[in-house]
C-alpha cells in the first residue's frame, strides 16, 4: 500500500516529504545511537566504530534547507572514553536559508570538522565551512559539562559577502565584494545567555548595472553586545554601534564621500530567541556636520524619531553638488542657510506602516541669482504619510494636522514683501490651506484663497489666487493696477495649467491676461505660455516710454500662445490694431522704426521724402494693423489694412499722412536679425533726419 | 408592439451604421519625416562638427523607406521626390540646447574613444561598459550621459513643437536623430544598429 502510495506521482511527492522530514530525524537518532555504542564500548580502547557514507541527503528546517549532502563520517573511540565524531568530505549541494523575506542559495558548500566528546557529557567541537568564491567560516563549540557553560565561537576571516548581498537586493548588484570579518563570541550558563559580535568590512565595493547604486572602497565597522537579564529569558538585551568611516557610496542619485562625511551610529534592542528576529529599541546616528538621528520605541510596532540638520547650507551643498542629476537651481545661484529639524513617529502595522511629524525650521534663508530672490522663512510643518502605497484609514492613528509657515520677508527683484503667516492643515499623503490669507503687497491686498497638495496616488496641487484690493506697479511714471476675481492653477506633477483671468488697468486701458501656465516646472526647459488681450490702451503713453517713437490714438490688440524658454520668445501670434479716437497722430521716427523692424518701403525716401521730413515731424493716421508672428525662428509682420491689392501696416488720413506699405507680404526674417533690428531701434534714440 | 420592433430595428441599424463609420476613419497622424530628417541633419551637424568617415557602415543605419507601391507603374514611379527646400528648424531653446550639447561633446568624446558610450538606436546616448574607469569617472559619466539625454528629450520634444508635430510621435523624431547621430559618428564609436546588436564603426 505505501509503496503504492510511493509510485503514483502525488504519492511519490508526498513520500519525499515524509522522507525529508524523517531521514534527518534518522541521522540524528544514528549518530546519538553510535556515540553511545562507542562510549559504552568496553575498556575505552581506541577505535573507529560506524563509518558512515550518505548521498544525496536533503534536510529542511524551518528557513534551512539543504539538498545534495555527500557526506563521510565516522564515530570513534579517543582517549579516557572520549568519543570523537568526525565529518569528512561533507558536501552540500545546494544551501538555501532564508534572510529578511528572501531565499538565499549558496551551491557546493564544503563542510569537514569533528566533535569530541566526554561521557561526563562535555563537547568540544570545530567545523569549517568553505564556500566557493566567498571563503571560509569557522565554528568551534565548547560545552563543559560541569558548570554547566556552553561557548560558541564563529570566525569568518575575510569572507566574501558579496554573492549573498546580490541575491538580497534580487540580483541587480553585478559586481562587487564586500569581504567581512566577523568574530561571533556566545556562552551559555546557568544564569544566561551572553554575545558579542564584532565585524568588519573593509575595501567594499559593489555596482549595479546601470550604476545607480555603487560603493567604493567602503570601510564599516560594527559591533553589538547581548546578554539575557534573567534566566530562562528569551530576549537578548543588545546594544551596538555601527559607523561608515570611508568610502564612496551613490544612493538614489546622490553621491556620499564618507571619507568627508563618516557615519556613527549607536543602537540597542533586544533579539527575540524564539522568533530570530531583532527589534530596535533606540538609534541615533550621526552623519558628520549634516545630520542627527534619534529614534526610540519599538521598531517592529511604533517609535519616535528625531532629525536635525545641523548644517542647512553644507547639506545643500552636498545634495546640489553631489546629485548625479542636474536640478532646476543648479544654475541659479541658489543657496539655502539656516536650522531645521524633524521629529515624529514611525508606525509599523501589518496592513499600514506610515511616518507622521513635523519638519520645522526655525530659520531658514534662501537666496538665488537668476531670479533674484531673497526671503527668510519659519515654519512648522506636520505630515503623515503612508509607506509602500498602502493605505491607512485607521481611525487610531492620531497625527499632528495644524501648523504653520512663515516668510518673515520675500524679495523677488523690486518686489518687497512684509511678513507672511499662512496656517497649514495636513492629512493623509495631503497639506492644504487652513483659511484665506490677505497679503499686502504693492498698495493692494492678495488673497490667497486655497492651496492644496497630494502626493499620492499621483503628486498634483492647486493654488487659488484673488484681489481684495488692486496691485499698484508703476510702469516709469505711469501707474498699473492689478486685480483678478480668481485665478487656479492646477499642477500634476510637472506642469502648471491656470485657470481664470489677471486683469491689468494700464495706459487708460485694459489687458487681460487669460492664460499663463508653466511647462516642465522642474526642468531647465521650462517654458510660460502666455495668452492675453489688451484695449483701449493709450498709445501716447505707451510711446513714450520707449525711444520707439511718438504715435497718439488707441490700441487694441492680443497675443496668443506667446511660449518662453530660456528667458527668449520661441513662439507667438501678436496682432495690433488701433481703434478709432480723435486724436491720431505718428511721428517720424515711429514711422521710420516700423518700416525698419518690418523691412516696408520707407516714406521718406528720395528728395521729396527729405523735404518731407525737413517740414513735418508728425502725420495723422487713419488706422494702424500689424499681425507679427514668431514661429521656428522666423519672424514675420503683415499688415492688416488691404486696399486696393496693396497691405498697409499704417494707413494715412488725408493728403498729409504717410503710409507704410508692406511690400512683401508675408515679409519673414529670421528672429535673431529681428533682435538686431530692435537693438538698433533701442540704440536710434533720435532719428537722423537729413 | 409593431412600432416598438421597428424602432428597435432602427435603433439598431442605426448602431451598426455608427460602428461601421467609426471603423472606417483612419485617423492619420502627420509626420513630416523629410523635414525631421533634413532638421536633425543640420542640427546633429552643427553639434558635432563636419563628420568623419560618414560612408562607414552606411547600409546599416540607412532610413528605411516607405512608398506606395503602383502596380504597372513602378519604373514610372519610383521613389517619392522630395523638393530640396531649407528646412530652418530653430528656436532660442533649441539654439540653448544646442551650445549646451556642443559644450558637452568634448567631455563625452574620451568615453566615446574608449567605447564606454554608444550611440543608441533610439537616438539617446547607452552606456555599454564602464571598462577602464574608477569610481569617481565612472559617476562623471553617469552624469553626463543623463544630462546629455536629457537635453535631446527636450531638443526631440521642441523640434516636434516647431514641425506641429503630436507629442505621441516624439519617438520617431527620435530614432530619425538616431541615425544623424549614427552617421556623423567617427569610426572607431560604437553605434546600435537595432536594440541590442552594437558594432563598432
Amino acid at each position: 500500500m505505501i509503496l503504492q502510495k510511493l509510485t503514483d506521482r502525488s504519492g511519490y511527492a508526498m513520500g519525499m516529504n515524509l522522507l525529508s522530514r524523517f531521514v534527518p530525524v534518522l541521522f540524528f537518532v544514528f549518530v546519538v545511537f553510535a556515540i553511545k555504542a562507542s562510549v559504552g564500548a568496553e575498556g575505552c580502547r581506541k577505535s573507529s566504530l560506524f563509518p558512515l557514507k550518505v548521498n544525496h541527503l536533503s534536510i529542511a528546517f524551518p528557513g534551512v534547507r539543504l539538498s545534495g549532502i555527500t557526506l563521510k563520517t565516522s564515530v570513534e573511540k579517543g582517549k579516557g572514553c572520549a568519543w570523537v565524531y568526525n565529518i569528512e568530505k561533507a558536501r552540500v549541494k545546494k544551501l538555501r536559508f532564508k534572510c529578511w523575506g528572501r531565499w538565499i542559495e549558496l551551491n557546493n558548500v564544503s563542510i569537514e570538522g569533528s566533535i569530541q566528546g566526554s561521557q561526563s557529557g562535555s563537547l568540544d567541537g570545530r567545523l569549517t565551512a568553505i564556500i566557493p568564491r566567498m571563503g571560509k567560516i569557522v565554528l568551534k563549540a565548547v560545552r563543559e559539562q560541569d558548570n554547566e557553560v556552553f561557548r560558541a565561537v564563529v570566525d569568518l576571516n575575510s569572507l566574501d559577502i558579496f554573492p549573498i548581498v546580490a541575491q538580497l537586493t534580487g540580483g541587480k548588484l553585478v559586481q562587487g565584494k564586500i569581504p567581512l570579518s566577523l568574530a561571533i563570541r556566545l556562552i551559555s550558563r546557568s544564569d544566561g545567555i551572553a554575545y558579542s559580535v564584532n565585524g568588519k568590512i573593509a575595501g567594499a565595493s559593489w555596482e549595479d548595472e546601470p550604476f545607480d547604486y555603487a560603493g567604493d572602497d567602503v570601510r564599516i565597522t560594527l559591533h553589538i553586545e547581548g546578554r539575557t537579564e534573567r534566566k530562562g529569558e528569551k530576549w537578548l538585551v543588545s546594544k551596538g554601534d555601527f559607523d561608515i568611516l570611508e568610502g564612496d557610496v551613490i544612493f538614489s542619485g546622490l553621491m556620499l564621500d564618507f571619507g568627508i562625511t563618516p557615519l556613527k551610529s549607536r543602537f540597542s534592542g533586544v533579539w527575540d530567541l524564539a522568533t530570530a528576529r531583532f527589534r530596535l529599541t533606540f538609534f541615533t546616528a550621526d552623519l558628520l556636520d549634516l545630520i542627527k538621528i534619534r529614534a526610540e520605541g519599538d521598531s517592529a510596532s511604533e517609535f519616535e524619531w528625531s532629525i536635525q540638520l545641523t548644517s542647512l547650507a553644507r547639506f545643500y551643498d552636498l545634495i546640489e553638488k553631489e546629485s548625479m542629476h542636474d536640478s532646476i537651481f543648479s544654475d541659479a545661484g541658489f543657496r539655502l542657510s539656516g536650522k531645521c529639524k524633524s521629529f515624529g513617529r514611525f508606525f509599523v502595522a501589518t496592513e499600514k506602516s506610515g511616518i507622521c511629524g513635523h519638519l520645522m525650521c526655525d530659520e531658514l534663508n534662501m537666496h538665488s541669482e537668476s531670479p533674484s530672490f531673497k526671503g527668510e522663512f519659519v515654519f512648522d510643518i506636520p505630515f503623515f504619510l503612508s509607506l509602500f502605497r498602502t493605505s491607512i484609514t485607521s481611525p487610531e492613528i492620531k497625527c499632528p494636522s495644524k501648523g504653520f509657515f512663515t516668510a518673515k520677508y520675500l524679495d523677488f527683484y523690486d518686489l518687497h514683501l512684509d511678513r507672511i503667516d499662512i496656517e497649514i492643515l495636513s492629512d493623509l499623503n495631503e497639506w492644504t490651506l487652513r483659511k484665506p490669507i490677505d497679503i499686502h503687497v504693492l498698495d493692494g491686498v492678495l488673497v490667497l484663497n486655497n492651496a492644496s497638495l497630494k502626493l499620492s496616488p499621483r503628486l498634483k496641487g492647486n493654488i487659488s489666487i484673488s484681489t481684495k484690493k488692486p496691485l499698484k506697479y508703476n510702469i516709469r511714471s505711469f501707474p498699473v493696477h492689478l486685480k483678478t476675481s480668481g485665478i487656479t492653477w492646477t499642477f500634476d506633477g510637472a506642469n502648471l495649467r491656470s485657470r481664470g483671468s489677471l486683469l491689468l488697468a494700464a495706459f487708460s486701458g485694459t489687458v487681460e491676461v487669460e492664460r499663463l501656465d508653466v511647462e516642465d516646472v522642474f526642468s531647465p526647459s521650462r517654458s510660460f505660455l502666455i495668452d492675453a488681450r489688451w484695449d483701449n490702451i493709450d498709445l501716447k503713453k505707451l510711446s513714450s516710454i520707449s525711444s520707439f517713437g511718438l504715435i497718439r490714438g488707441k490700441l487694441a490688440g492680443y497675443v496668443r500662445s506667446l511660449r518662453i524658454a530660456y528667458g527668449m520668445p520661441i513662439d507667438f501670434d501678436l496682432v495690433l490694431w488701433s481703434k478709432p479716437s480723435k486724436d491720431q497722430i505718428i511721428s517720424i521716427t515711429a514711422v521710420e522704426n516700423i518700416t525698419r523692424l518690418g523691412s516696408a518701403a520707407s516714406p521718406f525716401q528720395g528728395v521729396a521724402g527729405a523735404v518731407i521730413k525737413t517740414f513735418f515731424k508728425e502725420f495723422p493716421y487713419d488706422r494702424i494693423g500689424i499681425r507679427c508672428v514668431l514661429h521656428n525662428d522666423r519672424f514675420s509682420i503683415q499688415g492688416l489694412i488691404k486696399e486696393k491689392g496693396r497691405e498697409y501696416l499704417v494707413k494715412r488720413r488725408g493728403l498729409r499722412g504717410v503710409d507704410v506699405v508692406n511690400i512683401r507680404s508675408p515679409n519673414v526674417i529670421s528672429w535673431s536679425e529681428m533682435v538686431k533690428r530692435l537693438k538698433r531701434v533701442k540704440e536710434a534714440d533720435k532719428p537722423i533726419v537729413k | 408592439m409593431g412600432w416598438r420592433a421597428k424602432g428597435v430595428k432602427l435603433e439598431v441599424l442605426f448602431t451598426s451604421l455608427v460602428l461601421l463609420l467609426i471603423s472606417c476613419v483612419t485617423i492619420n497622424i502627420y509626420f513630416p519625416a523629410e523635414e525631421v530628417r533634413k532638421t536633425a541633419e543640420e542640427i546633429v551637424g552643427e553639434v558635432r562638427g563636419a563628420p568623419e568617415n560618414n560612408k562607414t557602415d552606411e547600409k546599416h543605419i540607412k532610413e528605411p523607406q516607405s512608398f506606395r507601391f503602383l502596380p504597372g507603374k513602378s519604373s514610372l514611379f519610383v521613389s517619392i521626390a522630395y523638393a530640396q527646400r531649407e528646412v530652418n528648424v530653430s528656436n532660442a531653446a533649441i539654439r540653448a540646447i544646442k551650445e549646451r550639447m556642443k559644450k558637452r561633446l568634448p567631455m563625452l568624446k574620451p568615453y566615446f574613444n574608449s567605447g564606454n558610450i554608444g550611440e543608441g538606436s533610439d537616438g539617446y546616448l547607452h552606456v555599454r561598459s564602464f571598462i577602464g574607469l574608477d569610481f569617481k569617472a565612472k559617476a562623471r559619466l553617469k552624469k553626463l550621459v543623463k544630462a546629455e539625454n536629457d537635453d535631446r528629450r527636450a531638443l526631440y520634444r521642441e523640434i516636434a513643437r516647431a514641425l506641429k508635430i503630436d507629442s505621441s510621435q516624439i519617438g520617431r523624431v527620435a530614432s530619425i536623430f538616431a541615425q544623424e547621430w549614427q552617421k556623423s559618428a567617427p569610426s572607431g564609436w560604437w553605434i546600435e544598429i537595432k536594440p541590442g546588436k552594437w558594432i563598432r564603426k
